[in-house]
């Protein structure tokens, strides 16, 4: 279930206890990226925040940070998408129905939901970096009265690229939500958009007072993302980035994804652009 | 003037590349060009053929696409409702640079390049504002295409562990 502020104290020896989830379903989504459906040992409901992330564990391979991507039914089950890359990313992605993986968290800040409610929302998200997004997308479609207008703007490389069809279905069918996606190499079959995902916001027109933007995907994406909304006028505090760095403990302790002044894991993933805007799109930071 | 005249300069005085710029103008512009429907599959030019037509579209989706044998088409911009298709019918070599195949069913605002061409030549004020409106969608093709080099979804994000 997707919980409206976090839940779990940070710091203290209860972070880095990690519990045992059951694999309970598995999908597909392109030919090396996955999304794992895992359900917790006990009863209890899993809260977390849209845009959060958990550090998951493949036995005697290793932890990763991974996005949670889904919260479907009962508030037991946690999905995450995971891309395998590497030798922890290949072990999750194998996990077979049935078998168990490691969890701890959720960490981190997620997407201002509350903050938006009132107002437009623009969802951007670029290639798996729609997985973080995904939940923000779920729990403002849940809660649709309270959002004005909603667009998601969806770019991959191919249309086998795409995550989450079936998603992308139900959404492009609702009349209260405009979905735009687009790909950088079209063949006969695609009917859709080509373009880099920027090129469709010729297609929207934002209040750029009255919206907010949320923004997931490789740092790049962003960079011409960020720059794109500032051009439709859109204040530094009303976008939106979720970063990624080499997360490890989780809570700001070991250092590994120091982001300038900042721990992603504890001060992110997801910050405002005007938290960063002078960091944000700098080497060494 | 007859109805699909008084349609046509009512489409095209609303279209964002000509927007803003004096009436009488816009009117000249007018005389010259029509109004043209497409169906989804069917191909407006190839890549290569001179193509004396601009296009201003008013809805629909047309993609750009180079033939690259054995590949077949690949798709590489679509062009939609409130954009400018066939820039280089005004630009020397007059040569299209793509391929362009309807993808929805689109209508367009034809303009008659040679005499567009013409009327810029006599009417300078006129070319300049013509160039420097098809340098900004050159430009912005030329940024896409810089951005899709730039293969901006290729990192791996989530989990490269």
């Amino acid at each position: 279930m997707i919980a409206e502020p976090s839940l779990r104290p940070i710091g203290g020896l209860e972070t880095f206890k990690m519990e045992w989830y059951r694999v309970v379903g598995k999908a597909r989504e392109t030919p090396d990226t996955f999304t794992i459906r895992m359900k917790a040992r006990g009863n209890g409901e899993i809260a977390f925040e849209p845009g959060q992330f958990n550090m998951l564990y493949a036995y005697g391979v290793g932890e990763v940070p991974i996005s949670i991507s889904g919260a479907p039914f009962n508030g037991q089950l946690i999905e995450h998408t995971v891309r395998a890359v590497g030798p922890v990313t290949k072990a999750l992605a194998s996990a077979r129905i049935g078998s168990n993986l490691g969890l701890r968290g959720p960490f981190g800040k997620g997407w201002p939901l509350k903050e938006a409610e009132g107002q437009d929302v623009v969802i951007v998200g670029g290639g798996i970096g729609l997985a973080p997004l995904r939940p923000a997308i779920q729990q403002i479609i849940r809660k649709r009265e309270r959002y004005g207008k909603f667009y998601i703007l969806y770019g991959a490389r191919t249309p086998s690229d795409l995550l989450y069809k079936r998603d992308l279905q139900n959404w492009r069918g609702r009349l209260d939500t405009q979905l735009l996606v687009t790909v950088d190499k079209g063949d006969e079959k695609w009917r859709g958009y080509i373009g880099v995902v920027t090129t469709l916001f010729r297609h929207i027109k934002l209040e750029p007072n009255n919206t907010y933007a949320y923004v997931c995907g490789p740092e790049i994406m962003m960079k011409f993302t960020v720059q794109e909304l500032k051009n439709q006028g859109l204040p530094d505090d009303r976008i939106f980035i979720s970063m990624e760095r080499n997360m490890k403990c989780g809570v700001g302790i070991c250092g590994h994804c120091q982001f300038g002044p900042f721990f992603i894991c504890k001060d992110g993933p997801v910050f405002s652009y005007s938290e960063v805007s002078n960091i944000f799109g700098r080497r060494e930071v | 003037m007859s109805s699909q005249q008084a349609e046509l300069l009512t489409l095209l005085s609303d279209h964002p590349f000509v927007k803003g710029m004096p009436e009488e103008k816009i009117k000249e512009i007018a005389s010259i060009a029509s109004l043209v429907r497409f169906t989804a599959g069917q191909k407006i030019f190839n890549e290569g053929e001179i193509h004396r037509r601009l296009y201003l579209i008013v809805y629909g989706l047309v993609a750009l696409y180079f033939n690259i044998p054995p590949r077949g088409e690949f798709r590489f911009e679509t062009i939609g409702s409130g954009e400018v298709l066939g820039w280089s019918s005004i630009i020397e070599p007059f040569k299209k640079t793509a391929g362009a195949v309807v993808v929805e069913n689109t209508m367009a605002i034809s303009i008659d390049s040679e005499k567009l061409l013409r009327m810029m030549e006599s009417d300078r004020e006129l070319g300049y504002e013509i160039y420097k409106r098809i340098i900004r969608v050159v430009a912005d093709r030329l940024r896409a295409a810089r951005m899709r080099l730039m293969d901006i979804y290729g990192e791996p994000r989530a989990g490269a562990g």
